[in-house]
């Protein structure tokens, strides 16, 4: 079993302890979140789950910029060229 | 219509970025671009000129992504992946109705992620296998719009559900044992869900997945919003 775990690298505890402040760090609202008790790290994951789904929707949202920048454009206008210009060369 | 100065001194700094190939000129490049083309003092045909020669310079001359070390690089090679994916799928067509073009760019999106870091992790192996397989919904959603190849292929990875601690070393049973308690594992459970091939994964290795996919979504982020940025533009003339 150990051997299974080290063909992915063995993760010891200062490894996870990394990963849990470098995901702290990179929560944008995580200035405050102090301790390596288990509530913080609970926090963490929620935390990082509705980061991850608040990316998922700016993702989206910019998808839908995109999608209404190109189908508003009018055929005629110089800007609607560059982009034809730039998505079909 | 006669190139303005300010244009000549972009296309010069960008053959000079071009030949030499480096990332910090690239990052230069594009703040002189987006404030060159969000001034007033440009012609539509050095737009045209500008942007054009920016992007094939993007495409014809960015490298792999070496990893996350260099965010910016990482970043070009979404936006270069996103532009040759979008050409594909032409979404200028007028035919192409809202719904239908607001996916392709999606998918375009994603697989300009998935590609562009390559397989090293396993949330990009299984995006991109959840792509070739037409995903129609959010990675949020549930396993039917998984492929089967993408759960078989995590699976080959790490053969087993982490729902209880297992027999290991002492070090990581005891961060397993950090990890594995109810509450975290509910939270780790929700996780799953939201980061690609999550479900084959044990604890451990979903965080390590879950900062890099943080990462590389923010990456696609940047891009995207570059991209419309870039493309937004020109409209701003239009209106003069």
């Amino acid at each position: 079993m150990s051997s299974r775990r080290s063909s992915r690298g063995n993760i010891s505890e200062d490894e996870i302890n990394e990963l849990i402040s470098k995901l702290q760090s990179l929560l944008p609202a995580s200035s405050h979140r102090r301790g390596s008790g288990q509530a913080s790290t609970t926090k963490l994951l929620k935390e990082t789950c509705s980061y991850i789904k608040s990316l998922h929707r700016e993702v989206d949202d910019l998808s839908d910029r995109l999608s209404d920048l190109m189908s508003t454009m009018d055929h005629n206008s110089p800007g609607a060229e560059i982009i034809r210009s730039i998505l079909r060369s | 219509m006669p190139l303005t100065c300010q244009v000549i001194s972009i296309r010069n700094c960008m053959l000079l970025a071009s030949t030499h190939l480096h990332a910090k000129f690239i990052s230069i490049d594009l703040v002189l671009l987006s404030d060159f083309l969000l001034s007033d003092s440009c012609s539509i045909a050095s737009h045209y000129f500008i942007t054009n020669r920016y992007l094939s310079c993007i495409l014809r001359y960015s490298s792999p992504s070496l990893g996350m070390q260099d965010s910016t690089k990482f970043k070009h090679a979404i936006l270069k992946n996103l532009l040759l994916g979008l050409r594909k799928c032409g979404v200028t067509s007028r035919v192409v109705g809202f719904s239908e073009r607001k996916s392709a760019i999606r998918h375009a999106a994603d697989a300009a992620l998935a590609d562009a870091r390559g397989a090293a992790p396993c949330w990009s192996r299984s995006l991109a296998a959840e792509l070739s397989h037409g995903r129609h919904l959010g990675p949020s959603k549930g396993t039917s719009s998984e492929g089967k190849s993408s759960k078989m292929m995590c699976k080959r990875i790490s053969r087993r559900r982490s729902l209880r601690p297992r027999r290991k070393s002492k070090a990581t049973a005891k961060a397993a044992g950090v990890l594995a308690r109810d509450m975290v594992r509910r939270r780790a459970r929700a996780l799953r869900e939201i980061v690609p091939g999550g479900r084959g994964m044990d604890e451990c290795t979903l965080l390590g997945e879950t900062l890099d996919y943080a990462v590389s979504l923010e990456a696609q982020v940047n891009a995207m919003q570059l991209l419309l940025q870039t493309l937004h533009a020109p409209k701003k003339n239009t209106t003069r």
